[in-house]
């Protein structure tokens, strides 16, 4: 195609010259043609709207649709699943406690595996490799209304060093302090790690995990943008 | 003489038809932008010009020029230039500030975080309460002048034919140097601009300190005002470094391809993959740019003849989408663009290390698994493709 379509431009070049180099100066010519101000719709979280809750085998059956036999389920920590809002987007995700089965901890660590390994409690962790023995929570995010139970919802984060022994899954409100006015969707995962309470929660880039009962915010001066002259 | 009359009238009519074909094939397909990091101008202006452009864009500002009081770099090139001035670097700059369960608000001062000030006493910090905070990596300028020769009834055209549910939206915002009159926005993370000028006297101003006649009102430090800490008298630069800027960005070639490695089985697979997973339908291929004489930018800028009907390949939409990365960050779009950002142009992203919107994922794969929401039903066609075609599919995004 490109080798037709060079010759046809060269010749279209030629005749255009020919013509007087017409192009060389742009002529007053014709005005782009603004569309009508297009009004848009709000870009936010639909409401949440819960699933049925999940069961062990439902738990085990999501691992293995995401998984295959690359993790099993780790009923060894107490509570090893909940579900919940947990990236805020109005759809019920899944967070699974789970172990690497030994066959599978190569395709656990593949640069090409379906899911995304982090260490929430590591900013940025010299690195990401799963081991043997580490700990593991799958968080398998929710999509539309049917949230995690959806064949389509497939998005997976494997967090290292989490999923402690007493986790829950509580909303993001009752995990901020109290500030008049201030929402906040979702849900959070309140669990101890290695005798230290804490939060589990996604920061919209990645999955944190901060010390403390709570996430304390105090209310901002009312600063609004004033028109929008200035990006800042 | 009959004979004669019939071959003539053949002649012509070949010739007519060539001409026919010529102008149908010229006006379908245009040419392409001329590419490469190769520091030369693309046409729009001399070659003498473009250097002494670069120059500017390059030149290191100092307080006694009005740099600061609040900033993020010296020049325009500490943030774009890898591989050549213009393009991107690793340089991130700091957003923030407070959802309050209905609406974004900024921070005090505005939602950019300056990362430096000319003095300590008034350096910028995040304040509590602002639970909104990402990053931003910094863009590519290069082929800009490409972009904003783009009518803007093409984008929003674009998302037209996009489906329902990953469908971009087009918004609206001042130019400027048009007496703030609206027009497409296709420049920023949030598509903030839709022309070089404008753009370039808003980082001046929030990136650099820098007042002009287009921006006018020195920054604050977290709200407060540092007139104290500033000398000099403003505007600080009387327009002409802000015309030069966007001068420079009109005058730079389109990134390039690595043709070598798109010449190889594994990126041409790939190159086929991209559309087969539906990764073209936001990451747009082919854009053409508006005929040579035409008026836009609400009426500020004609369309030179080196910018004037050129297809670029930028794989880009110029369109926000929601695809569950935020950055819960609202700039001149409103409320509804609060999550999403620009699709990200992949023209040149061989080039970058670091990744989306944030710079926080540091692998391809990586990169297309953080698509969620609008890209979800895309991204799972990507998770369904055998190792080998995943490998293909990268091969050939590290050949853009």
């Amino acid at each position: 195609m490109r080798d037709v379509r060079r010759p046809l431009g060269a010749a279209a070049l030629g005749v255009a010259c020919c013509l007087g180099c017409a192009t060389e100066r742009p002529p007053s010519g014709p005005r782009e043609a603004e569309p009508a101000l297009v009004q848009s719709s709000r870009s936010e979280p639909a409401p949440f709207r819960p699933v049925p809750p999940a069961a062990a085998g439902d738990a085990r059956a999501c691992l293995t649709r995401i998984f295959a036999d690359v993790v099993v389920a780790d009923p060894s920590r107490g509570r090893w699943f909940l579900d919940g809002d947990f990236n805020g987007d109005g759809s019920v995700d899944l967070a699974v406690a789970a172990r690497p089965t030994a066959a599978g901890l190569d395709a656990l660590n593949d640069p090409l595996a379906n899911w995304i390994v982090e260490d929430p409690r590591q900013p940025r962790s010299p690195s990401t490799a799963v081991a043997s023995s580490d700990a593991l929570l799958a968080v398998i995010h929710g999509y539309g209304p049917d949230g995690w139970r959806n064949p389509e919802a497939r998005q997976t984060y494997v967090l290292k060093n989490s999923g402690g022994s007493t986790m829950r899954a509580v909303p993001t409100s009752e995990a901020v302090a109290p500030v008049p006015g201030y929402e906040r969707v979702g849900h959070v995962i309140r669990e101890t790690l290695d005798g230290s309470s804490g939060i589990l929660y996604w920061n919209g880039a990645r999955y944190v995990w901060t010390a403390g009962e709570g996430i304390r915010l105090t209310v901002p001066p009312s600063v609004s943008e004033g028109g929008h002259r200035a990006r800042r | 003489m009959a004979r004669t009359r019939r071959h003539v009238l053949v002649g012509i009519n070949a010739v007519g038809a060539a001409l026919a074909l010529t102008v149908a094939f010229t006006q379908s397909v245009p040419p392409d932008a001329p590419a490469g990091f190769d520091d030369l101008t693309n046409g729009f202006v001399s070659q003498t010009q473009f250097n002494l452009d670069r120059d500017i864009f390059e030149e290191r500002e100092t307080i006694e020029e009005g740099l600061g009081p609040v900033y993020n770099a010296q020049a325009c090139a500490e943030c774009h230039q890898n591989p050549v001035t213009g393009a991107i670097s690793q340089i991130t700059e700091l957003r923030a500030g407070h959802f309050d369960g209905i609406n974004f608000v900024n921070h005090p001062g505005g939602s950019l975080i300056n990362d430096r000030a000319i003095n300590a006493g008034i350096q910028e910090r995040v304040l509590g309460g602002n639970e909104v905070r990402t990053f931003r990596t910094s863009l590519n300028t290069l082929g800009d002048g490409f972009v904003e020769c783009v009518d803007s009834n093409t984008l929003l055209a674009i998302s037209n034919g996009q489906p329902a549910s990953m469908r971009g939206q087009f918004i609206q915002v001042p130019v400027l140097e048009a007496n703030n009159a609206l027009r497409g926005g296709r420049f920023g993370w949030k598509n903030q601009h839709a022309s070089l000028v404008s753009f370039s006297a808003d980082a001046y101003l929030n990136e650099m300190g820098i007042t002009s006649p287009l921006q006018p009102t020195e920054n604050t430090t977290n709200g407060l005002s540092v007139a104290a800490f500033d000398t000099v008298i403003d505007p600080e630069d009387d327009g002409d470094d802000v015309e030069a800027f966007a001068r420079f960005m009109r005058a730079t070639k389109a990134p390039p391809r690595d043709t070598a490695l798109a010449a190889t089985f594994d990126a041409q697979q790939g190159d086929f993959l991209f559309s087969q997973v539906g990764c073209d339908i936001c990451h747009v291929r082919n854009i053409d740019t508006l005929p040579a004489g035409t008026s836009i930018n609400q009426g500020a800028f004609i369309v030179p003849a080196a910018l004037g009907n050129k297809r670029i390949h930028p794989f880009g939409d110029f369109l926000l989408h929601n695809v569950g990365t935020g950055d819960g960050i609202v700039q001149n779009g409103g409320q509804s663009t609060r999550n999403k950002v620009r699709t990200a142009p992949l023209w040149g992203v061989r080039t970058r290390d670091r990744l989306m919107h944030d710079g926080e994922t540091l692998t391809r794969n990586e990169a297309i698994l953080r698509h969620f929401g609008e890209a979800n039903p895309v991204i799972n066609n990507y998770i369904n493709l055998s190792t080998t075609q995943k490998n293909q599919l990268i091969t050939f995004l590290n050949s853009l």
